[in-house]
């Protein structure tokens, strides 16, 4: 099988092996929810980039380079960060060369603009047609788009206390914006009259579909699919908060201040 | 929070005393709340009398009653009186801004001059939008004004300018309001209040400020565009230069959408309201019902071209949006079978709220369901433009909202007037109104089935629908007496009706701990939340079912209330934009009054009272630990974000569409506007130090700092104005082609938001050269305007990438 990337091989194992030996040097163990997560995490990687879905994305279905990039942005990055535990973490991010850039990097603002900067970026008529022309550029951009990935969703899923989640309703108003620029690109693209990426007119198209009807498809997997996702997400997060919030306890919030309010 | 030194002990209502220059200058959201009432009742009569006289002269086949030209303009504002000017107002400023501080357990909104200035510059814009029938030029391009109609060569009058400019200026109130109360929500919560906890109805209602901030942008763009191509011979909806008229669709359905459920949100909350209190029960599923309503907001935001499906876009995209919108039907009927599942088993008490809701219950599902398939392009293409839509949404927006806010009516009444509404009428008004609907729009449905168009205003004898039409002119009839009976029950009981006390439903709410009509500081003590339906839980313990009698709230000293005060100048900055507005349409001589008068009174307002900023309000702090106004702020920015999204946008559609030059691949000089970027950006590194000296209380580095930020702003504009005069010399002006007027427009408006932070900036530095400052905690107003700034900086980049970087790297 020749679309058995050995780059592909070697990284995923690379991060299962690293897994599996932060676990057995530290001696603590991880819930099965969280080695499901990771094994998950691995998983999606493997199957955007080695199956079906890379080896048609060689062959100039678009379709399926969206579902590669939506899995490896929007479906990996989740069950990564799930996966992962504060204790894996912390020595990573926050030792004194890291710590300054991954506060900044996970900042839900710079989070949420620069994971969209890379959307908007990527799907620019020349840079799309580069990477699918060039493999260092494609492999460049994969590995840049799960990095954004895990910032776009560390605000949602962190694992650590240092760089936290945002609260509920801040999550789910990020995913609600997180809407509008997924639509912004995905529009054009679908609404698009004539093919935007020339590669894609350059052979045939598997099963004879048309290359026009190709980009239509993607871009509503983008803005519709992905969307749907997301917003699935969003309900998810929402009856966590619903549960959390435990809505009639006794003990108030903010009792500082209202023992202020009491003395007066 | 603003606060005066003014203590209020006397628990006398908020609708005593000051007089009529007292409601003039109010800051009190119940009396603003009563004004947008009293409003909003005086445009429904004006809507309902156009409704009237179009159904007199559809009641026979060729009708000579109104001519063409009357019909057209009576259509037209009967669709935006009702929508602009009574559903969304009424739910918006009357029950939002009466409820949502009383229903939080909060003094007032977080804004409270704010509040007064929307409501100035929604009446003036309301006027304005009406001014039109006084010359005989009322708007007459139907409520969604389609582009190539509204354009000058078809309607050359002044009827669409007022349409513009009314809509414009109401916009303008709409979104302060939608600011100033969504950070009333997020930030003056009881102690307590979780969103979990928070009634259903403010859910409802944040929703939909939410819409608002978000949706109000694209339309005030359209309307910019529009004005800018009847004053300035532009071309933004022109296909002779290249455009397209859809733009305007676009525009406007992506505002047009959500809007509709701007109007409905606040009707759902009533609902939400009215059915556990008169069922005895709590809200059955709450989590899932205020999920539901955020998923309304969610998706209402991605259906817009569900209205557009006879334009032809094409197979894909009407399977997409027929796909979406369909998906709303989801969290609608959650909605539904949890308002039945709460009165499943309760003890019902059949009061007109709670006939209302019923009545509600059934009207909307019927509007959802026709809806359902219309939402079917093949069916929509049958249905488009036909009586049948007609009927549609006057089932979701007379028979689902308006039934739901009178049932709101009825049911806060007592605590706006503290005197009940009469029952025995109650139900006259609720059955005449019920019938009269039915027979008014239900008929519609068969006529828009057998081909009777929308927005003619005479049909032949002969094709079976004069029987239908004068059933619907009888049922219309039907109506307006009902809602004359509704006056007489509010001329009746005003003066005479029951005293209501303070809870006459027995309600669940904050809003029924205090008196009705309550005082005007509202909460004498600020209440402690301890759970949802947090006043049903205090009067009757912690155990379902209530068996134990209310206990009486115990009593506390009172604290001093610091109470917002009154202000003139909210009144006169909408005078002022008002007057711009007018000045711009009709006498050019007094847009200049009006822009002093509107700057002048904002820097006035800004520093009126000494006391503004310093933490005085003792009660508790804000709920998120945010600062109030930086909230504010924020929610200011995310609307402001889609407002310059949609001028971008506008931009990348039109870009490489132009028939003439010069274009951005001939005229763009990268080298200079790279150099004004880097100053810009320079500008924001040095507003965060002029933010930090001011944080450590160091005025003076305070001030340098502000004072090189504002010549870097100014140099930022120096350059700009250069540009702009080497491109006019150049041959590019505003009507040149579609690249001049994207361009200048976007960075026009840029150039104006930098414009205006540095008058905001210059204001700041010469309070602190006058010792402003020296109060502690003021340096907010700085970090404020700091937050503004940075934004219109971030707005920079993004444009500066879209026009200038893209060309050069298209050259390279």
């Amino acid at each position: 099988m020749e679309d058995l990337h050995p780059s592909v091989i070697i990284g995923v194992l690379a991060l299962a092996a690293l897994y599996i030996g932060a676990v057995r040097a530290s001696g603590r163990r991880v819930t099965p929810f969280q080695a499901a997560a990771f094994a998950g995490a691995l998983i999606v990687m493997l199957l955007a980039l080695c199956g079906p879905i890379d080896e048609l994305e060689d062959d100039r279905l678009f379709v399926a380079h969206m579902a590669q990039h939506l899995m490896l942005c929007l479906l990996m990055p989740p069950l990564l960060l799930l996966g992962l535990t504060d204790w894996m973490v912390r020595p990573l991010l926050l030792n004194r060369w890291v710590r300054p850039a991954a506060r900044l990097l996970f900042n839900p603002l710079v989070a949420f603009l620069g994971y969209n900067a890379m959307l908007v970026a990527v799907h620019g008529p020349r840079l799309y047609d580069l990477m699918c022309r060039d493999d260092a550029v494609h492999i460049t951009i994969h590995l840049v788009m799960m990095a954004a990935g895990v910032m776009l969703w560390w605000p949602l899923f962190s694992p650590l206390r240092e760089l936290p989640r945002l609260n509920y309703p801040a999550q789910i108003l990020y995913l609600f914006l997180l809407l509008i620029p997924m639509a912004a690109v995905a529009a054009p693209i679908s609404f698009a009259t004539s093919v935007i990426y020339p590669w894609y007119l350059e052979g045939p198209h598997p099963f004879g579909i048309a290359p026009l009807a190709d980009q239509v498809a993607g871009g509503l997997l983008m803005w519709v699919g992905a969307g749907f996702y997301v917003i699935c997400v969003a309900t998810l997060i929402f009856y966590q908060w619903a549960q959390r919030d435990d809505c009639d306890d006794p003990v108030v919030r903010r009792t500082t201040d209202l023992r202020a309010a009491k003395s007066h | 929070m603003v606060a005066l030194p003014k203590e209020i002990t006397v628990e006398e209502s908020y609708l005593e005393g000051g007089g009529l220059w007292g409601w003039l200058t109010t800051t009190d959201h119940k009396r603003i709340g009563v004004l947008y009432g009293l409003t909003t009742l005086v445009f429904l009569l004006i809507g309902g009398i156009e409704a009237l006289l179009m159904r007199i002269q559809l009641a026979r086949p060729d009708n000579t009653f109104l001519s063409a030209h009357l019909y057209n303009e009576m259509f037209t504002m009967h669709g935006t009186t009702m929508i602009f000017l009574v559903v969304m107002p009424v739910g918006l400023g009357f029950f939002a801004n009466f409820i949502v501080p009383l229903q939080i357990g909060a003094r007032d909104v977080a804004f409270p001059r704010l509040n007064a200035l929307s409501y100035w510059i929604f009446l003036f814009g309301a006027l304005v939008l009406n001014a039109g029938w006084l010359a005989n030029v009322a708007p007459n391009a139907g409520w969604f004004g389609y582009a190539n109609l509204t354009e000058s060569y078809y309607s050359p009058g002044l009827n669409i300018d007022f349409w513009t400019l009314g809509l414009l200026i109401s916009g303008v109130g709409s979104v302060m309001a939608a600011v100033n109360l969504l950070a009333t929500v997020i930030n003056m919560r009881a102690p307590g209040m979780t969103f979990m906890r928070m009634p259903l109805f403010v859910w409802s209602v944040m929703v939909m400020f939410v819409l608002i901030l978000v949706a109000f942008p694209p339309l005030t763009v359209g309307l910019i565009f529009l004005m800018m191509d009847r004053f300035f011979g532009t071309h933004f909806y022109r296909a002779v230069a290249g455009a397209t008229p859809l733009l305007w669709q676009h525009l406007f359905w992506l505002f047009g959408h959500p809007e509709v459920y701007i109007m409905v949100l606040p009707a759902f909350g009533i609902m939400s309201e009215i059915v556990p209190t008169f069922s005895r029960k709590p809200l059955y599923g709450y989590p899932v019902m205020a999920y539901s309503t955020a998923l309304i907001g969610f998706l209402s935001y991605g259906v817009w071209a569900h209205h557009m499906f006879a334009v032809g876009m094409g197979p894909v995209a009407d399977s997409a949006f027929a796909l979406t919108s369909m998906l709303i039907a989801i969290p609608t009927g959650i909605k539904i079978f949890s308002w039945i599942a709460t009165m499943w088993g309760g003890d019902l008490k059949m009061k007109t709220p709670f006939l209302f809701a019923l009545a509600f219950l059934i009207q909307f599902t019927m509007g959802g369901l026709s809806g359902v398939m219309h939402a079917q392009p093949p069916i929509d293409l049958q249905q488009t433009d036909s009586y049948f839509v007609v009927a549609h949404f006057h089932y979701v927006l007379f028979g689902g909202a308006a039934f739901a806010l009178l049932g709101g009516l009825y049911y806060w009444w007592p605590k706006v007037t503290g005197r009940l509404l009469d029952e025995r009428l109650g139900r006259w008004n609720f059955w005449t109104i019920v019938i009269g609907f039915n027979l008014t729009f239900f008929p519609m449905h068969i006529m828009g089935a057998e081909g009777m168009p929308r927005r003619v205003y005479r049909y032949p004898g002969d094709m079976g629908l004069n029987s239908l039409n004068m059933l619907s002119t009888i049922g219309a009839f039907l109506m307006a007496f009902s809602v004359l009976i509704l006056l007489i029950n509010i001329y009746k009981t005003r003066r005479r009706g029951a005293v209501a006390g303070p809870d006459p439903w027995d309600g669940r709410t904050l809003e029924w701990s205090i008196p009705s009509p309550p005082p005007a500081y509202n909460f004498k003590n600020i209440p402690l939340v301890r759970a949802r339906d947090a006043f049903w839980r205090e009067k009757y313990g912690y155990e379902q079912p209530p068996t134990a009698a209310p206990a009486p709230a115990a009593a506390q000293a009172v604290e001093h209330i610091h109470m917002p005060p009154p202000s003139l100048y909210p009144i006169l900055i909408a005078a002022g934009i008002t007057m711009t507005g007018i000045g711009f349409m009709l006498w050019p001589r007094i847009v200049v009054t009006g822009l002093v008068l509107t700057v002048f009174s904002a820097i006035a307002m800004a520093f009126e009272y000494p006391e503004a900023g310093a933490e005085s309000e003792a009660s508790i702090g804000p709920a998120t630990g945010l600062d109030t106004r930086k909230v504010g702020i924020w929610c200011f920015i995310g609307s402001e974000s889609l407002f310059f999204a949609s001028l971008i946008a506008t931009y990348m559609i039109y870009k490489g569409r132009d028939l003439v030059g010069p274009t951005a691949e001939t005229i763009l000089n990268v080298p200079l506007t790279t150099t004004t970027t880097f100053v810009l950006l320079m500008s924001s590194l040095t507003m965060v130090l002029a933010q930090d000296a001011y944080r450590r209380t160091d005025r003076t580095w305070g001030l340098r700092w502000l004072f090189v930020t504002i010549v870097l702003g100014l140099i930022f504009l120096g350059g700009q104005v250069y540009e702009f005069a080497s491109f006019y010399h150049e041959g590019l002006t505003l009507q040149t082609n579609l690249f001049g007027e994207t361009f200048y427009t976007m960075v026009g408006f840029h150039g104006a938001h930098v414009a205006i932070g540095v008058i905001v900036l210059a204001v700041l530095a010469g309070a602190s050269l006058a010792g402003w400052f020296k109060v502690r905690n003021r340096d907010v107003a700085v970090e404020a305007a700091a937050l503004y700034w940075h934004f219109v900086d971030i707005v920079w980049v993004v444009i500066f990438s879209v026009v200038y970087l893209m060309r050069a790297i298209a050259k390279a």
